[in-house]
């Protein structure tokens, strides 16, 4: 596993972060924006050139590549700790199959932004090196070629759900013989363009998030990048990889509602979950926790909420959201829950949801809202869902001792 | 698995009339060929038709098309391919955005920038609840998300009427074109049909189709593989690919390639099947421009020429040498820019 948000730049960072109820948010200082002190975002307090050298990137390139680089390289240097039968595995230099998928929402939109200014003046001004990575799958190329994964790369956009649909398509792969070993996760950094763009659709809060609050006013943006390694049954036994993690199930479903609102009953959320726990075999009271998506909005919060209490009836698993830690990192945010569902499995916590005063009135369940320290967790459910009415729900399983 | 293709659906530069089978071929000849829309009337509810942007537009309406021709409602999931996404609306947000000064911004633009815009489009016109993935990853957009299809239909290979809605979107907007202009990607207007000159010519399109798991009366063609190559040595990979499907090199007849004028690229990419020796070649970039997924129109075109058992004299790169056989086993042979290369193997029903 690798991750880095505004809690943390490695995976430790982002625990002791959550198991101390530490936020990121505050207003901007690396984000040029007028935006200074009336909206709060959850920024990596980091200028890009500190994030190009903590990469090893060159400099100049988007912001999000940074990011996606730093969360890679660490979740391929933790998986190299957990290999048992050779010292020096080099996954890169391995005969296996590696795979390389991405989730991201905006490509090089940090970059195409500083082109534009110029562009936009005259035709003719505006440096070609800012616009050249514009597109999502740029991203996913410069980490992969930095890093040499050559053997199956892509790229996936389907909004707030990218980088949980980059796990589902790796699982996909793997299940199907095409890969041994798959990278998989997303990233996004804060940009103009999506701070204004939240902005306009007045859903972004002016104060700290509170999801699943009564009184909720909105989310907060966030920016990170975080990714998970899958591994196929016989890579994990040829090199002894000490594990007891696994991908239960997962599904992606669509609301078929609106372009970027829930429907009330939460229809595709409801699928989504459901469908997960079909695949996985599991019972829905075999799920302990849920990571929700939980994003703070009143028309998330409600509909997830409502789907939640559909499909689990009165057996409600416990429930929080990380987001009023990470604000909602877009198209990083499934990859950046993953890593933390497995957290919360490897560690039996469950984190607390921040800030929450009043229970929601349409819900008969409360987020958990202080740090629960040696639960019984074997399935963690987490939520992302997105713009175009993209649901997703993954199952994370530790196998149990015998 | 095979699967096989049930309804087509085309927004191009040229026209593909679905009804008849038949292609026209109406314009080429100039460093940038458009899409010629359709009457939408029919096909988008017109409330809805005047909030969508041009890409939408044609990804919806290719859609309704495909659907239509299938004879299908409402698909089981929606797979598409895009690398830019909804460029019109984004640069019509950004724009705004830096001209106004993060001021007065309304969210319309925003909302429909997203690069899931029209898989979620044709979900909510269609009722459509199941999975719906966009894949945005360059050259190779359009082919993981047919390589996605058939992994799907291969775990529905049981169920007969499991239908998958998947396909290539791509638009072309002045501005993309003016700034791709500047990276010298295309021919000025002189060096149409030059090939020994550097660049291409644009393009865009919207190229939709239905995939089932069994043969039906509508059916055009089955699509045996699909392969995304990983290195440089393609003709290596495509020898394997050919292995992978038990088919010989000279069982190929039809081979539709991904030429595109450039001086930097031809050579190469036909030295790369020089072990077709039997096939007949066909140009498609000539017809529908260059853009990363132009590859979809290509296996729009392998569709009708499977189903209609005739080449359209329009596409061969050589006129003098048809070889006059019928079409039975079509390659498809794509690349974007020397990178993102691929085969499809299309064969007759």
């Amino acid at each position: 596993m690798g991750a880095i948000s505004s809690i943390g730049k490695n995976v430790e960072e982002n625990l002791d972060a959550l198991m101390n109820e530490r936020s990121g948010t505050g207003y901007p200082e690396f984000l040029k924006t007028i935006h200074t002190n009336d909206l709060p975002v959850c920024e990596i307090k980091m200028s890009n050139e500190e994030l190009a050298a903590l990469s090893g990137m060159k400099n100049a390139l988007p912001r999000t590549t940074y990011l996606s680089a730093i969360a890679v390289e660490e979740a391929i240097a933790d998986l190299k700790t957990k290999v048992n039968t050779k010292k020096d595995f080099d996954l890169m230099h391995s005969n296996y199959r590696i795979g390389f998928i991405s989730g991201n929402t905006l490509g090089g939109m940090d970059r195409s932004e500083y082109f534009c200014e110029d562009y936009l003046h005259d035709k003719t001004e505006g440096h070609l090196r800012d616009v050249v990575h514009h597109e999502c799958g740029s991203i996913t190329e410069l980490v992969a070629e930095h890093l040499g994964i050559h053997h199956f790369v892509t790229t996936i956009s389907t909004a707030c759900s990218s980088s949980a649909n980059a796990i589902i398509h790796g699982s996909r792969l793997l299940k199907h013989d095409k890969l041994d070993i798959v990278i998989v996760g997303g990233a996004d950094a804060l940009c103009r363009f999506t701070l204004n763009g939240f902005n306009t659709l007045m859903i972004l809060d002016p104060e700290p998030s509170k999801p699943f609050d009564e009184n909720r006013k909105g989310l907060n943006l966030g920016e990170g990048a975080a990714y998970v390694i899958l591994i196929s049954e016989h890579v994990k036994k040829e090199l002894q990889i000490e594990t007891n993690l696994f991908v239960a199930g997962y599904a992606n479903a669509n609301d078929a509602f609106h372009q970027t609102a829930s429907s009330a009953e939460g229809n595709g959320n409801f699928k989504a979950m459901g469908e997960a726990l079909t695949l996985s075999g599991l019972k829905s009271t075999d799920i302990q926790y849920i990571n929700a998506h939980g994003t703070g909005t009143a028309n998330n919060d409600s509909s997830e909420g409502i789907a939640i209490q559909r499909l689990f009836g009165y057996n409600i698993p416990m429930v929080s959201s990380t987001k009023a830690n990470t604000g909602h990192t877009l198209g990083a945010c499934g990859a950046l829950e993953a890593v933390y569902s497995c957290l919360s499995l490897e560690h039996k916590v469950v984190f607390p949801n921040l800030r929450h005063e009043t229970s929601m009135s349409e819900l008969s369940f409360t987020p958990i809202k202080k740090l629960l320290k040696n639960v019984a967790l074997n399935n963690v459910m987490s939520n992302s869902f997105g713009f175009g009415g993209n649901c997703t729900s993954i199952i994370f399983s530790k196998e149990q001792a015998l | 698995m095979a699967i096989y293709i049930q309804g087509i659906g085309s927004v191009s530069p040229q026209r593909i009339d679905t009804g008849t089978k038949e292609i026209q071929f109406l314009q080429s000849d100039s460093n940038r060929l458009s899409c010629l829309e359709p009457d939408y009337k029919d096909l988008v509810p017109p409330m809805q038709l005047r909030r969508m942007s041009k890409v939408v537009r044609m990804g919806v309406a290719s859609a309704k098309q495909a659907l239509k021709d299938a004879g299908i409602e409402t698909p089981h999931i929606i797979t598409l391919g895009t690398a830019y996404g909804c460029l019109a609306d984004t640069e019509n947000f950004l724009e705004k955005l830096l001209t106004q000064e993060e001021t007065m911004l309304t969210p319309t633009a925003f909302i429909q920038s997203t690069h899931n815009t029209v898989s979620g489009q044709i979900a909510l016109l269609t009722n459509c609840q199941g999975h719906n993935f966009t894949f945005v990853h360059r050259g190779h957009s359009f082919e993981t998300s047919l390589q996605e299809t058939m992994m799907w239909l291969e775990e529905h290979k049981a169920n007969e009427d499991f239908s998958v809605l998947t396909g290539g979107i791509d638009e072309l907007t002045n501005h993309s074109f003016d700034i791709m202009s500047r990276f010298g990607t295309y021919k000025h207007d002189e060096e149409i049909g030059n090939s020994f000159t550097e660049g291409t010519i644009a393009g865009e399109g919207a190229h939709l189709f239905i995939a089932g798991n069994v043969q039906t009366a509508n059916s055009y063609a089955k699509c045996l593989d699909v392969m995304l190559c990983a290195d440089h040595d393609i003709e290596k990979q495509l020898k394997k690919f050919l292995k992978h499907n038990h088919i010989a090199a000279k069982d190929i007849d039809t081979c539709l390639v991904g030429l595109n004028g450039d001086s930097r690229y031809d050579e190469t990419i036909v030295k790369n099947i020089s072990s077709l020796s039997h096939a007949q070649l066909l140009g498609f970039k000539k017809w529908c421009g260059e853009f990363p997924t132009s590859n979809s129109f290509a296996f729009i075109l392998a569709c009708l020429i499977l189903r209609n058992q005739q080449i359209p004299k329009e596409l061969y790169l050589n006129p003098s040498g048809s070889n006059d056989k019928a079409p039975e086993n079509v390659l498809i042979y794509n690349h974007y820019k020397n990178k993102y290369h691929s085969f499809i193997l299309m064969q007759r029903l």
